[in-house]
């Protein structure tokens, strides 16, 4: 008895332990950073004060910088809804040959690194590129069509997987009762789907009004977001408390999606009880599905395939001739000082970089999976549980910008001072990634049956036990999701990278970056295949990881 | 015969899942007003036929007529059928209201109220119109979707296995109230079930299928004392077969002739003190009475109802009917 009590009170500890040291983690690098900036912003030389906010918020220039940004976010979303309902129709309700492929193809954007897809789109719209003589150089429908080519794949699996499960029945029953096809799309099918599509959607709008990397590189001097606006006033106008108040309102317009987001997703939850256990999905029918059908042949093609195709024709070619001059020069570091150290360089700093913050992502994620997948019998520890969870989904939402300022005004004074140390590099892209690695592990550890375990407690097996035979190995099924999800962030991140990284110790993307904003065919040249390199890299790492999915984990 | 055909006509049709045969060639027709019971154990290919008759399954061949005329070109939403499904499919995102009007075309609102109120006296809940549908009971659930099927006056009602999800004492309520709605309304309906009581109850005739075939049709006293063959006789509940003799040895006084056999169901036998010493093999309760297994003389087994647990070995009981079988 007493020996029974000891043992589940070290397994107590053992839990609580393996809870803390995540917690530890995001307070440190995370909350206390985005902390002090908020307080960065009321604070004004020793004085609580709102002045900071009455500059920013007097300057005409912020409100055009905002309406800027909800609208584009907005106007995105609405697209990235109205081209994803197709796709997520005919990849998860049709059975046809190619189909996993299509899937992938759509799915890969999502990780591909900011830097390249905007250098991809705007070498589409540059002179020279296979749409330059639409002349939509430096436009708005260039960023919008870059903001859509990540984000079309959030809907098409949120309301993909959502509508995999809707009962066919229902929309028989709508159809006996004399409904058009069209009918039951808009009155039955569409509003059981709406909780997963407002989902998507609010996703989308989160990651679209966030976006940082594309507007730097798309948007030139004509268009800012309060990220780049974030960027513009830390680094070039050296004005903190604006900075800071920028930074607040960006987590309030961020924080606010994420509620309607999370109580939407709760709602998409609730009614997935109504799921059914056989699949749902019928053979591909050209005659009935030609419209979803052709929108996302046009998706797939004009949207995904075809920037990225521009991006390696261009990359491979110089003076109007086929060559790989420009892969050449990346041995080198641009023309007219573009750089301080050659892009090889960066490749390595990028790539040991990655694999720290994989490792930093993937220890802390597996913890926090692990204990967010326990199902304590008391009200406190469950309530716990899911508000330790929904504090690893955080940094999802809080812009990059904002933890990289943060990191800056926060860790430059003892007792920890790591301004100087790389260190800052990895444990912020770490940070990133750690929302992305929580929900790649954690369903496969929800998707165990609880009868399986209490069979395996009954069959005499201790809390280890069965810890280690069946929960570490459904663990393990989705350690190489986890894994690619951790590098591909890792790779491609920009926004808490471009404040953190010095001249002598640049990212992959902080060199795309910079190269493509200088003058010169060198420089142009060597961006696009810096580029084409980063996507493949990113690209093979994603498949391979898609590759080892485990049936049944469907996060996006 | 061929010339004028009302009602429902099926013929020949056969459905397909990949290599699956689910229908085999089924030929019958339900005549208006006329209620049929489709009967078969799980996997018979029941619910694929009505399913096909709805046109919610391509038929592999045959055709489905109404009134003569080939329904296979016209779409599902444009036949007219109702259709019940085993577990209701209300639209959550309506309220029962709305549900029951969704069948109605465009009605005046005032003309669209009334009927809710006519659909939901008929199933017996008056003033649900605003419920959701969320909080209904498995029951009233159920007879909602009936009110939504019936609603736009069906030329044929198509039930599957609307009753089965619910609990035993509930199914038999809602059968007798299913019969009573079903004769009220004078509709033509396809009843498919698993269940013999609920087939007897709620239909006119009953059709027996097993592995896609139709194997019997014929109303339901008709069925129970003279089955087409030792599967149906079987699947109504008859487990043992005795010939005319060994009928008689067991204190049996009718006459079957030698190309038949007697199926012994759950109330062949009754418990008798002048009866024949038969050797009890296993007693269970079943709906509080003790159901007694006994073994034949032929060495089959067959049950008898007693009212209470019995002490001894042996038990007397005699024969009072059975069904009459094909003995091949």
């Amino acid at each position: 008895m007493i020996r029974r009590h000891g043992a589940s009170l070290a397994g107590r500890i053992a839990w609580v332990v393996a809870g803390a040291l995540p917690a530890a983690f995001l307070a440190v690098f995370f909350v206390a950073p985005v902390a002090n900036l908020v307080l960065r912003g009321f604070h004004d030389g020793g004085v609580w004060s709102l002045s900071g906010f009455t500059e920013v918020f007097s300057a005409p220039r912020t409100w055009r910088i905002l309406a800027f940004t909800l609208s584009t976010a907005a106007l995105a979303t609405l697209l990235c809804v109205a081209l994803g309902l197709p796709g997520a129709y005919l990849l998860y309700r049709c059975r046809f040959p190619g189909r996993a492929a299509l899937r992938a193809i759509v799915a890969v954007p999502f990780v591909l690194p900011t830097v390249v897809v905007a250098v991809a789109f705007g070498s589409l719209f540059n002179p020279g590129g296979l749409l330059g003589f639409l002349q939509l150089k430096e436009s708005f429908i260039a960023i919008l069509l870059a903001l859509c080519f990540f984000n079309v794949a959030v809907v098409v699996r949120t309301t993909g997987s959502m509508w995999a499960r809707l009962d066919p029945r229902l929309e028989e029953a709508a159809q006996v009762l004399g409904a058009s096809p069209r009918r039951t799309l808009l009155t039955v099918t569409l509003p059981a789907l709406g909780p997963a599509i407002a989902a998507g959607a609010s996703l989308v709008f989160l990651f679209c009004s966030t976006s940082f990397g594309i507007i730097m590189v798309l948007g030139g001097v004509k268009y800012s977001t309060i990220e780049t606006e974030i960027w513009y006033q830390t680094t070039q106008l050296l004005d903190l408390r604006a900075a800071a108040a920028l930074s607040v309102t960006q987590l309030v317009i961020v924080s606010s999606t994420l509620l309607v987001s999370n109580a939407l997703e709760r709602r998409t939850q609730q009614s997935m009880r109504l799921r059914i256990d056989d699949s749902a999905e019928r053979p591909l029918s050209p005659a009935r599905d030609w419209f979803p059908l052709t929108i996302t042949g046009l998706v797939v093609a004009l949207l995904l395939v075809m920037p990225m195709c521009n991006l390696v024709i261009r990359s491979l070619r110089r003076d109007g001739q086929w060559s790989l001059e420009n892969y050449a020069n990346l041995a080198t570091t641009g023309s007219r000082g573009a750089l301080t150290v050659p892009v090889w360089h960066a490749l390595w700093n990028s790539a040991w970089i990655a694999a720290a913050a994989c490792a930093i992502a993937v220890t802390l994620g597996i913890l926090v999976s692990l204990v967010a997948s326990r199902r304590p019998r008391s009200p406190l520890g469950r309530r716990g549980i899911s508000l330790l969870e929904g504090a690893f989904l955080l940094p999802l939402g809080v812009s990059a910008v904002t933890v990289g300022f943060g990191y800056l005004i926060t860790l430059n004074r003892p007792p920890l001072d790591l301004r100087s140390s790389l260190v800052l590099i990895p444990i912020a892209q770490a940070l990133v990634a750690l929302p992305l690695v929580v929900r790649s592990l954690l369903p496969a550890l929800r998707a165990i049956d609880p009868h399986q375990l209490e069979a395996a407690r009954a069959l005499g097996s201790n809390g280890w036990q069965v810890l280690r035979r069946i929960e570490l190995p459904h663990l393990v099924r989705g350690l190489g999701l986890a894994v690619g999800f951790a590098l591909a962030t890792s790779l491609g991140e920009f926004g808490a990278t471009s404040f953190l990284s010095r001249p002598d110790n640049p990212t992959l993307p902080v060199v795309i970056y910079r190269l493509f904003g200088r003058p010169g065919a060198d420089n142009y040249g060597m961006a696009l295949a810096a580029s084409a390199l980063l996507a493949c890299v990113t690209g093979i790492i994603m498949a391979a990881a898609e590759h080892a999915r485990p049936k049944g984990v469907s996060t996006w | 015969m061929v010339a004028e055909a009302a009602g429902l006509e099926v013929r020949g049709v056969s459905v397909r899942y990949g290599d699956l045969l689910a229908v085999d060639d089924v030929t019958l027709d339900v005549e208006p007003g006329q209620v049929l019971a489709l009967l078969g154990p799980s996997g018979s290919g029941k619910s694929s036929l009505l399913r096909a008759i709805a046109g919610l399954e391509p038929l592999a061949s045959g055709e489905v007529l109404w009134d003569g005329k080939d329904l296979s070109r016209t779409k599902v939403h444009q036949r007219n059928f109702g259709f019940v499904f085993q577990d209701a499919q209300l639209f959550s995102t309506m309220d029962v209201g709305r549900n029951i009007v969704y069948g109605l075309g465009r009605l005046p609102r005032a003309e669209r109220q009334s009927r809710v109120r006519e659909m939901l006296h008929l199933v017996g809940l008056e003033g649900f119109e605003h419920r959701k549908v969320t909080e209904l009971s498995g029951g009233q659930a159920q007879r909602v979707a009936l009110a939504r099927s019936l609603a736009p006056s069906p030329r044929a009602l198509l039930l599957d296995e609307p009753l089965s999800a619910l609990d035993r004492n509930l199914r038999e309520h809602l059968a007798d109230e299913l019969a009573r709605i079903l004769r009220e309304v004078g509709t033509t309906a396809i009843h498919v079930t698993h269940d013999q009581d609920e087939a007897s109850t709620v239909a006119d005739t009953v059709a027996v299928m097993d592995h896609g075939a139709l194997l019997q049709r014929a109303e339901p006293d008709v069925l129970w004392r003279h089955p087409a063959s030792r599967d149906v006789a079987r699947f109504l509940g008859f487990t043992a077969f005795l010939t005319e003799e060994q009928a008689w040895d067991l204190g049996w006084r009718g006459h079957l002739g030698s190309d038949r056999v007697l199926g012994i169901g759950p109330r062949s036998l009754e418990l008798h003190d002048d009866g024949v010493p038969l050797p009890i093999t296993t007693q269970g309760f079943a709906l509080g009475e003790v159901e007694v297994g006994v073994r034949l003389p032929n060495g089959q087994h067959a049950t008898v109802k007693s009212p209470e647990r019995i002490a001894a070995p042996q038990v007397r009981v005699r024969l009072l009917g059975g069904a009459a079988t094909p003995a091949a």
